[in-house]
């Protein structure tokens, strides 16, 4: 006897309710995996109701490219609807025209009803930075030919060749910028500049990881010395949903401090600055 | 079909009503006054509607327009030039109808170039007076060359019987080049005012003097990488335009012999949209590159700021335009007799292509819930967030175009059975697969040779991060061994297995292998990050044409074992081509809003600031409804202009396409050997 395969509405159906079951049930314990975290990752409802919209498409592209597709994918659908001999489709189609509407009805039940959360939220990542930010350079990632000299005399290294002594002008400024880091940055930041100081928790919008690669290594220096001085107060209001906690540190910290700790970041973070293309 | 003009004219004119209902919100929101320091004369009203509105409205329709204008010339020369080739008249039919649609258009193109014109003059002196202090000498030789295109045009399409045969058609013919040089020419002119705009050069920001000449204002940082990407994008969407006329016109057909044309030029207009289509994304992404290259706070703003979710809707867009031409190409496979072998590869290619477009529209910040947000521990989700980067929208957009050249390839193999063996294909064959091969192992290896020598100082990187770069021009060569490998299968007639193999090892290395180190890069030497999309887009380009090669090549003269039965397409497929036209059209109306909007409160970046009540960037709520609605209106009118353009045509196809379409079953593109 031959195997009886599912027509394509049913494997339509069935390819969307196993690609849910894996949203809903399985990506939470990959994603665990993945990221290396104590606790379940569920799959966000925005992304839920993206991927579900498109695996619909997608089968109603594959569906409507054929004719024969397109009748076979409605005929379990116009049988049930049109089928007056067989009494098992006529009880299922009395049991549908009961549930369907209750189910639609519980489903604007639950839409309607009031919730105590707050709606998602769509952030924009990198809110437009004033301009006279945009010109600004870091002066110590590249110091000028006056400032190594200046070392090389304070550290008697006249020997040294002048590339070599940049460089280690460089490793000091970083380190310098390390500690102001650690006395300024470390509680929300994190030693390790993931994001995860001792205070994090305490925030709703947590404080930026810089080890991830789409924050400030997307950015060119300037960026991060506004954030620093400005803080999450001066952020645009067009910057959604403005609910950064980070401090303006611009009477706390000089132009100079706030330059060598983007120095150290980068550099803790294991991360380059967006070079300028056009100098 | 009167009642169906009838018809049209009636759906136009709604059209035209509902449009100017809608965009009247908008319009009546900010009544224009002076901003802070900024002198009456600097701005004015178009009675009392917002200037910056207006400008809006009639630049996106002339550039609508001019895209279509540009772009049809393109592709009409090149179906002239099969013709001639082949000897195929309906290729000449095709050429010439497809310019009938562009003479139609071009005089409303120039009107609302003429209206844009005064409407800046009007409402934005101080800065056209500006403009004008820095232009005003290519603003001459613009006006003169609209003669030219103009005169130019009228020779070619009025000329096409005079000159339709012996030296006379290849005069025609080259005043159908002469006619797309002067298109190129007033385009890349118009294009440097605009580009100026976003990267002024040649002048002293502080006191407004020009530093240097006209030509250094011409030639500023994005004015190159922006003709490239509208030389391609006005060919694709001419292409996607003409084939929804085709599409509009077949479903208004009453007879086998208009069905089958009809069906025809909708694919010729489908393939010609698709292959501009195809490179579009590596000209956008060069264009955007260029972008970051001259500001990154403009590059910043574009992608990660106030334009980030504009980025999502253009996904989405683009992922219709490629579903779209492949949903069409798939149903036209059922109207090849042959193709059932292929259709079963349908469904996988429709697995790829859903996926890629899943991550090519993952945003990088998803929405989310508070809940959400406490679960993932922060507003990015840990694992997902890799989804929104680059190198995930690199490696999926390359898998995507890969796929769709798939899509082609099946289809053009539909009705074809054994093939000659390579070696009886003659020596033109191995020639031109030879020379595609040179080409692209020179591109490749010039590449990779820079990448192997690149200084990691160059990129402001240590020296230990030269790795990175030797294992990226490793790949590179790797990918050149299996091109020459692929091409020594084919001529030892085993050219469908090179085929496979070259496409297979392109898809794996440049989405799994560069995909993922993209990601390693990203963190490790991010400055070098650009250079691995170069290498994508080089490996695929280069595996296009040297497939496309081999397939020509490997298929010319082979078993035809069943017919295209022109017309016997589904309906649907024809919609499917309306919504590529469709969503060309808004692609374009949003990506001008991006283009234009980056400047923010700049007339000239940082250069000339806007002080007027419209600097502002609109939300997206207002773009939405500003590019809907002009979008509605230049549909409709170019519907309109078509109407009109058809108003003196035959109402049967041009003779002899009842015995063609009933004797040869597919055009000659496909089986001609001179091709």
């Amino acid at each position: 006897m031959a195997k009886k395969r599912p027509g394509v509405f049913w494997s339509t159906v069935l390819t969307l309710v196993v690609l849910y079951g894996f949203m809903e049930f399985v990506f939470p314990y990959f994603a665990m995996w993945v990221a290396g975290t104590d606790h379940l990752l569920p799959a966000p409802s925005a992304f839920m109701l993206i991927y579900m919209a498109l695996a619909l498409i997608a089968s109603l592209v594959y569906v409507y490219s054929d004719d024969e597709k397109i009748r076979e994918f409605w005929a379990p659908v116009l049988a049930l609807l049109r089928e007056d001999e067989n009494r098992r489709t006529i009880q299922v189609r009395k049991v549908l025209a009961v549930v369907l509407p209750l189910l639609v009805g519980a489903y604007l039940f639950f839409q309607q009803m009031p919730r105590a959360n707050p709606p998602l939220e769509s952030r924009m990542q990198h809110p437009t930075i004033p301009g006279k930010y945009e010109k600004l350079r870091n002066p110590y990632r590249d110091p000028e030919p006056g400032l190594v000299r200046a070392f090389m005399q304070e550290r008697n290294l006249q020997g040294v060749p002048e590339a070599k002594a940049k460089q280690m002008l460089i490793q000091e400024y970083v380190m310098e910028g390390r500690m102001l880091y650690g006395k300024n940055c470390v509680p929300c930041h994190g030693a390790k500049v993931d994001g995860t100081g001792l205070l994090a928790r305490g925030f709703r919008l947590k404080p930026a990881n810089f080890t991830d690669p789409g924050t400030i290594a997307t950015l060119v220096e300037s960026y991060p010395f506004w954030r620093i001085q400005e803080g999450g107060v001066a952020l645009p209001s067009e910057a959604s949903p403005w609910d950064s906690a980070m401090p303006a540190w611009k009477g706390q910290l000089t132009d100079e401090q706030i330059w060598k700790i983007i120095l150290a970041e980068y550099d803790l973070a294991g991360v380059e600055p967006r070079v300028v293309g056009m100098k | 079909m009167r009642c169906t003009r009838a018809a049209v004219a009636r759906l136009s004119l709604f059209l035209l009503l509902l449009f100017f209902i809608v965009s009247l919100t908008p319009f009546a929101q900010a009544q224009p006054q002076p901003g802070p320091g900024a002198a009456d004369s600097d701005y004015r009203s178009f009675f009392g509607l917002d200037p910056r509105n207006v400008v809006w409205v009639v630049a996106e329709l002339h550039l609508m327009f001019a895209a279509f204008v540009l772009g049809v010339p393109i592709f009409a020369v090149i179906v002239e030039f099969i013709g001639m080739r082949t000897g195929d008249v309906r290729y000449d039919h095709l050429a010439r109808e497809f310019t009938k649609l562009l003479s139609a258009a071009f005089t409303t193109t120039a009107s609302l170039g003429g209206l844009l014109v005064f409407v800046l003059f009007g409402l934005y002196p101080t800065l056209m007076r500006f403009l004008t202090q820095v232009f005003h000498t290519s603003m001459y030789i613009y006006g003169l060359l609209f003669f030219a295109e103009a005169f130019t045009l009228y020779l070619y399409f009025y000329g096409w019987d005079a000159m339709k045969a012996g030296r006379g058609k290849w005069t025609h013919f080259a005043l159908g080049i002469l006619l797309n040089v002067w298109g190129t020419i007033i385009m890349g002119i118009a294009n440097s005012w605009t580009t100026y705009m976003m990267s002024p050069s040649g002048i002293d920001p502080q006191t407004m003097q020009l530093t240097g000449s006209t030509w250094d204002a011409v030639a500023n940082h994005l004015w190159m990488p922006l003709n490239i990407h509208r030389f391609l994008a006005n060919i694709m969407f001419g292409g996607f335009v003409a084939g929804a006329y085709a599409a509009i016109k077949l479903l208004s057909s009453t007879t086998d012999e208009e069905r089958a044309h009809y069906d025809w030029m909708g694919y010729i207009g489908n393939f010609i949209g698709v292959a501009a289509l195809i490179p579009l994304p590596f000209a956008g992404y060069y264009l955007g590159r260029e972008v970051y290259s001259f500001s990154p706070v403009m590059g910043n703003n574009m992608m990660g700021g106030a334009f980030s979710w504009t980025f999502i809707m253009q996904a989405m867009l683009i992922g219709m335009l490629f579903i779209g031409a492949n949903f069409y190409l798939w149903s036209g496979m059922r109207r090849i007799q042959g193709a059932e072998r292929y259709l079963k590869y349908i469904k996988y290619l429709n697995i790829i292509l859903i996926v890629c477009f899943a991550v090519w529209l993952t945003p990088h910040n998803l929405p989310l819930s508070s809940e959400e947000q406490m679960l993932m521990g922060g507003q990015y989700h840990p694992v997902l967030k890799y989804l929104g980067l680059m190198p995930a929208k690199n490696a999926v957009i390359n898998f995507i175009i890969l796929s769709t050249f798939f899509s082609f390839l099946i289809y053009r193999r539909g009705n074809k059975g054994r093939t000659l063996p390579f070696s009886d294909q003659g020596k033109v064959a191995k020639i031109v697969i030879l020379t595609v091969l040179l080409l692209c192992l020179f591109f490749l290896g010039a590449w990779a040779w820079n990448l192997y020598q690149l200084s990691p100082r160059e990129l402001d990187l240590q020296p230990d991060r030269a790795p990175y770069f030797e294992f990226v021009s490793y790949l590179i060569v790797a990918e050149m061994l299996v091109a020459v490998f692929a091409v020594f299968l084919t001529f030892r007639n085993r050219g469908i297995l090179g085929q496979g193999i070259y496409f297979a090892s392109t898809a794996f290395l440049v989405t799994f292998v560069l995909g993922v180190y993209g990601f390693v890069i990203l963190e490790k030497a991010n400055p070098f990050l650009r250079h691995i999309a170069v290498s994508q887009v080089l490996m695929v380009l280069s595996a296009l044409l040297l497939n496309a090669a081999i397939d020509i090549f490997q298929f010319r003269k082979a078993e035809i074992i069943g017919q295209i039965l022109w017309g016997k397409i589904s309906m649907r497929s024809q919609y499917a081509l309306i919504l590529l036209a469709l969503t060309a059209v808004m692609t374009m109306g949003l990506m001008g809003f991006v283009r234009s909007g980056l400047r923010e409160d700049w007339h000239v970046y940082g250069v000339m600031r806007d002080t007027s009540p419209s600097a502002f960037t609109p939300t997206q709520g207002d773009m939405s409804w500003m590019v809907g609605g002009i979008s509605i209106v230049f549909l409709a009118l170019v519907t309109f202009v078509f109407w009109l353009g058809g108003l003196g045509e035959k109402k049967t196809p041009p003779a002899g396409f009842r015995d063609e379409f009933a004797t040869a079953p597919r055009p000659a593109i496909e089986h001609n050997p001179k091709l």
